[in-house]
């Protein structure tokens, strides 16, 4: 074993002040003898710059290519880059202050590493960020206590806002449909915030938009928030909780409570180690943006409220297998709309609850589920005329791993995952927190998942059944589907495959028959005999810069009863995309589809096609962009074909920087001509031309 | 007195009798049909369906001007049960008629009639064959003639594929969006639906260099997808990437071609900025290892392509804890690697960590990252 010390280095950077002030110091090298040439470090002087591991005398091919590079714990072997006989590695943005550590390692045959030398080096500044190693707490104790301790806080408190503001006026339009303000001020931008004090982490997010005309505007003010969410958290030895307040997603999806992502507000607490957690929730049934109604609870008539408690009676570190319970109750009234949502005329009031259990068996190769929910809900509210329904929903599952421990074949991994279920859905179960379940269904369900290294595939089974109640009025009918699909992710081709780049292939199929089972007496509906199927496959590959990709999908429906008509499309796609040089990316796709209504014998066909391209005409000062789509309906489901182009130019004044507003002009515009072949008066052709001035001002305190 | 009662009774019946007739020889509404003939309810819930009338007539006039024009009219459409009109479901619809004297022709009439929950709750209650939505039609020149169209209770698979819920949302859930230029971001739309057949949909944008102006969006892509169901269902069907190139505010929907009026499609708003990154927007798909399998050196990591990507990342952590152990990196040209040994030493067998995959462009920004995933090790 040798070692050797590197003498340190002082330089200033451009920026960051003091902080900027790099000191670099190979503090300490270990180098193992392992019958390779020595190696040494040459680590880098400034942080952008790369480090370079090099070798007292030329390596061979095998040998390099059996060598390793660790840094920081991040093994960057496939980044790293041949400079001579030396390898080099250069990070995408830079190493960060802090002290840093470098391993190498040489691969054996049998597949097992060996350590062949280690260094460790120190780079005063900025830690990079995300994931990079904070400052030791030895710099921070060289340093006054004082600024240590407002670094501490810097580290632990931020605030980071992204916004753009523009206002456009259109100067030249042609032939439009409305009529919005010619001048229109708008924007939008998000704002984080985040603090750690002790056992408490506070972090909030929030997002606003800018639309002075109304029309255009999210909720008909100029200026309102969107979405945001607000938690503060404390995580201490014996107990942790919080409270968050805003948009939020309650508890595990389950029967009862599912999707439901929307604003309000709960409270949660539990034991340190996780084995029980209370928490108590309201959150409107509606999706809600703006600050009218900032906590989402000030309508009593969109709320729902209730509480979970979960409780992992003997979990432990070591114990995945540990049975979970969870109960949940709520009760409320509401519709469910809003922003992104659209559904029934239907505004329920009621109540349900559920209980989950979880348990895995043998470090989880075996793992089952049982969810059961009941709900009593009146559909058209307590003063409508429609009955409260009292419901339950039901649904257990299975999953295990074949084998404990993947098989190793041809050698990669391989294994399989099973899983068989049981669901069902009473005909009138509806749960106001989780309004998008399917329901009226009597469900077993049957999965497999295999992979074997890069290949993938699965394969699903389904039988389900409707008319759960028994309603005597109504028919019984079947459904059975089986759909499967294959992956394959090919590695990067090399030498002669080398054209082929990174490849990847998929294929997916589906067929179901849904047919009568039981007819009542005396019904005067419709039979059920209809069969579907469809087939999709493709595949694409990705270059050094430019990638592509393709798919063809063909689906059948056939309804033997003739309520509706038998139908076979056929849709096909290719997609490319080419980063010319650093300043030119092109991008093309083609969408064609041909619609066949086999009772009619009627033929749409659809043509979808773009392309454009971004351009760097000036670096960092003179941006084109533009993009033309073409739309054609064709055939016996004829409509309008429309072309559609948009491009914009824009001119960077004053690039923006961290807490330092930029400034550009744009020139775009959008140009759409619509033609139809059986009614000439909606040809039209227009256009709308502005000139935008944004603004855009990123800003960011503390948090390094 | 029974003679002239039924003397009086023959009379009123003849004159019932001739009025009939009357009326008959005048009006010039023969038939009316209705499509869907049944009409077939849903049991849950309220139920909005598309009904089409067709009214034959023949113009009555023999002399006057060549063609005349008429008005064919119906005052409400009303549901009866067992006799009983329960609810008035509909107003007045008409349409003017222009024929030649003699000549026969149909008018057609197309309506959205909902029925509430409490109503279908009682059509479920009746008899079999007792329901009935019911108009009387007319024009200037006679009628009324009644036009019934049955209704029954079925299961959710009866009739054509209905759409009955949108819900867009993007991927994190959020249905406001702020994005960075170059972010890779996908919305998706979950449906509900009743019964059964081809989607026939399309992902639609509006750009920002329309999107302060007035208009009609470009397709981004069609969609057909077979939806099955035994009676309601659920879908999820994502978009392909949506455009983050230039800065402005963005509009996005999901076309539906559906047969139940009363779903109005939602706009999806998002708007892309020039600044920093600050969060991760999207999430890697991975294909394998599954969620707590055994990871050795052999395992193979394999995940969707991200547009942009320079480098993924694969981190080891600690079963819910920050800090990462370990990591491997690969260029964006790579969608698969495997771990080296040393990555995974002094890793404890028995014990639970996880993993996450994450995506970095060109100038390292974080542009994406998979679930933290659960795995051990021997």
């Amino acid at each position: 074993m040798s070692g050797s010390f590197c003498a340190g280095r002082l330089y200033r950077r451009g920026r960051g002040g003091l902080l900027g002030v790099v000191l670099s110091v190979c503090l300490g090298a270990k180098v193992f003898a392992a019958g390779l040439p020595e190696a040494r470090l040459s680590e880098p002087e400034e942080l952008t710059q790369p480090l370079l591991i090099e070798f007292s005398s030329e390596l061979d091919f095998f040998t390099l290519a059996s060598l390793a590079v660790e840094v920081d714990g991040v093994d960057v072997t496939s980044l790293l880059e041949l400079e001579g006989s030396n390898l080099a590695y250069k990070p995408l943005r830079d190493f960060g202050g802090g002290e840093h550590q470098v391993r190498l390692f040489r691969i054996l045959e049998d597949g097992s590493s060996e350590l062949v030398s280690e260094w460790t080096f120190v780079l005063e500044g900025a830690p990079s960020g995300q994931e990079a190693p904070s400052v030791g707490p030895e710099a921070l104790e060289q340093s006054d206590p004082g600024i240590a301790q407002a670094e501490q806080f810097l580290r632990s408190a931020y605030f980071r806002a992204d916004t753009l503001t523009e206002f456009s006026a259109r100067f030249a339009d042609n032939n439009l449909d409305s009529d919005p303000d010619n001048g229109i001020l708008s924007g939008a931008g998000d704002l984080n915030a985040g603090l750690e004090a002790g056992n408490w982490t506070v972090q909030s997010r929030l997002n606003y938009l800018v639309q002075s005309e109304q029309e255009l505007s999210l909720t008909e003010r100029a200026v309102d928030i969107g979405e945001y969410d607000i938690s503060a958290l404390y995580d201490g030895e014996a107990v942790r909780g919080g409270v968050v307040l805003g948009h939020q997603s309650v508890g595990q999806n389950s029967l009862l409570m599912s999707d439901f992502y929307r604003r309000g507000g709960s409270v949660r607490i539990g034991d340190a180690r996780g084995r029980l957690e209370a928490r108590a929730f309201a959150l409107s049934t509606r999706s809600l943006v703006g600050a009218r109604d900032f906590t989402g609870l000030n309508d009593s008539r969109n709320r729902v409220q209730g509480g979970q408690l979960t409780a992992r009676p003997f979990s432990s570190e070591d114990n995945p297998d540990a049975l979970t319970l969870t109960g949940s109750y709520y009760r409320g009234e509401g519709d469910d709309s809003g922003e992104g949502l659209s559904s029934g005329i239907d505004t329920p009031e009621g109540q349900g609850w559920g209980l989950t259990l979880a348990k895995g068996f043998n470090n989880l190769q075996t793992r089952l589920k049982a969810d059961y929910a009941l709900t009593r809900t009146d559909l058209d509210g307590n003063a409508g005329a429609a009955p409260e329904d009292s419901a339950e929903a039901i649904r257990l599952q299975a999953n295990h791993r074949i084998f404990e421990e993947d098989l190793i074949l041809n050698e990669s991994n391989f294994n399989i995952e099973t899983g068989l279920g049981y669901e069902r859905v009473d005909s009138f179960f509806n749960s106001l927190a989780n309004p998008g379940l399917a329901v009226d269904r009597d469900a077993v369900t049957a999965n497999a998942l295999f992979y074997w290294g890069a290949f993938s595939g699965g394969l699903n089974l389904l039988t389900e059944t409707n008319n759960v109640d028994d309603l005597e009025s109504l028919p019984t009918d079947r459904l059975n589907t089986i759909d499967g699909s294959l992956n394959y992710s090919f590695s990067r081709q090399e030498d002669d495959l080398a054209w082929l780049g990174t490849p990847y292939l998929f294929a997916s199929g589906f067929h179901s028959d849904l047919f009568r089972e039981e007819t009542p007496a005396g019904y005067t509906g419709p039979d059920t005999d209809l069969q579907s199927s469809s087939l999709s496959f493709g595949g694409g590959s990705s270059y050094e810069e430019w990638n592509w990709s393709a798919s063809y999908s063909v689906s059948r429906f056939v309804d033997q009863t003739n309520v509706s008509n038998d139908t076979l499309s056929n849709l096909a796609g290719v997609f490319a995309g080419w980063q010319v040089n650093e300043r030119l990316y092109l991008n093309s796709g083609i969408q064609f589809g041909v619609l066949e209504d086999q009772d009619l014998d009627r033929y749409s066909y659809t043509t979808n096609m773009n392309m454009g391209f971004r351009a760097e005409l000036i670096p960092d000062v003179l941006d084109w962009g533009l993009d033309y789509n073409l739309n054609l309906a064709n055939g016996s489901g004829d409509s309008t074909d429309s072309h559609i182009l948009n491009s914009e130019v824009e001119w960077t004044v004053l690039p923006p920087e961290t807490n330092r507003p930029g400034f550009a002009v744009a020139l775009q515009g959008a140009l759409e001509d619509f033609d139809e072949s059986t009614d000439t008066s909606i040809n039209e052709t227009e256009y709308q031309l502005f000139v935008v001035l944004r603004v855009k001002a990123p800003f960011s305190v503390g948090g390094y | 007195m029974p003679v002239l009662a039924s003397l009086k009774r023959l009379v009123v019946l003849l004159g019932v009798f001739c009025l009939a007739g009357f009326q008959q020889a005048h009006a010039t509404v023969n038939s009316v049909t209705s499509t869907p003939s049944p009409i077939v309810l849903q049991v849950q819930g309220s139920n909005s369906v598309s009904v089409i009338w067709r009214v034959n007539r023949t113009n009555a006039n023999s002399t006057g001007s060549p063609t005349t024009t008429e008005i064919v009219s119906s005052n409400s459409a009303t549901l009866i049960i067992g006799g009983s009109v329960v609810e008035t479901l509909a107003g007045t619809i008409s349409q003017a008629s222009t024929t030649l004297p003699g000549a026969v022709t149909t008018v057609i009439f197309q309506e959205t009639l909902t029925f509430n929950a409490a109503v279908v709750r009682q059509i479920l209650n009746a008899a079999p064959g007792t329901v009935v939505v019911q108009r009387l039609f007319s024009d200037t020149q006679g009628g009324p003639v009644t036009a019934q169209a049955a209704v029954t209770p079925g299961a959710g698979n009866a009739g054509p594929l209905s759409v009955t819920r949108v819900d867009l949302k993007f991927e994190n859930n959020s249905r406001t969006a702020i994005a960075r230029k170059g972010d890779v971001l996908r919305a998706v739309a979950e449906l509900n639906f009743r019964s059964s057949g081809l989607l026939n949909a399309e992902w639609r944008i509006v750009d920002p260099t329309a999107s302060q102006g007035s208009a009609r969006g470009r397709i981004l892509e069609v969609v057909r997808r077979p939806l099955v169901s035994s009676g309601q269902g659920r879908n999820r069907i994502f978009s392909p990437p949506l455009p983050t190139s230039r800065n402005g505010l963005y509009l996005l929907t999901f076309f539906v071609e559906t047969e139940d009026a009363s779903v109005e499609l939602p706009i999806l708003r998002y708007v892309v900025l020039e600044g920093s990154r600050g969060e991760v927007t999207r999430d890697i798909e991975t294909f394998t290892p599954t969620a707590e399998a055994l990871i050795t050196p052999d395992t193979v990591f394999n995940w969707e392509a991200v547009e942009d990507a320079a480098v993924y990342r694969i981190s080891l952590f600690r079963d819910g804890e920050k800090n990462r152990i370990s990591a491997r990196e690969v260029t964006g040209q790579q969608i698969r690697m495997s771990l080296q040994d040393f990555s995974l030493e002094g890793l404890v067998s028995g014990q639970r960590y996880e993993w996450v995959l994450s995506a970095y462009d060109r100038n390292g920004n974080l542009i994406g990252a998979s679930p933290r995933t659960g795995f051990f090790v021997r």
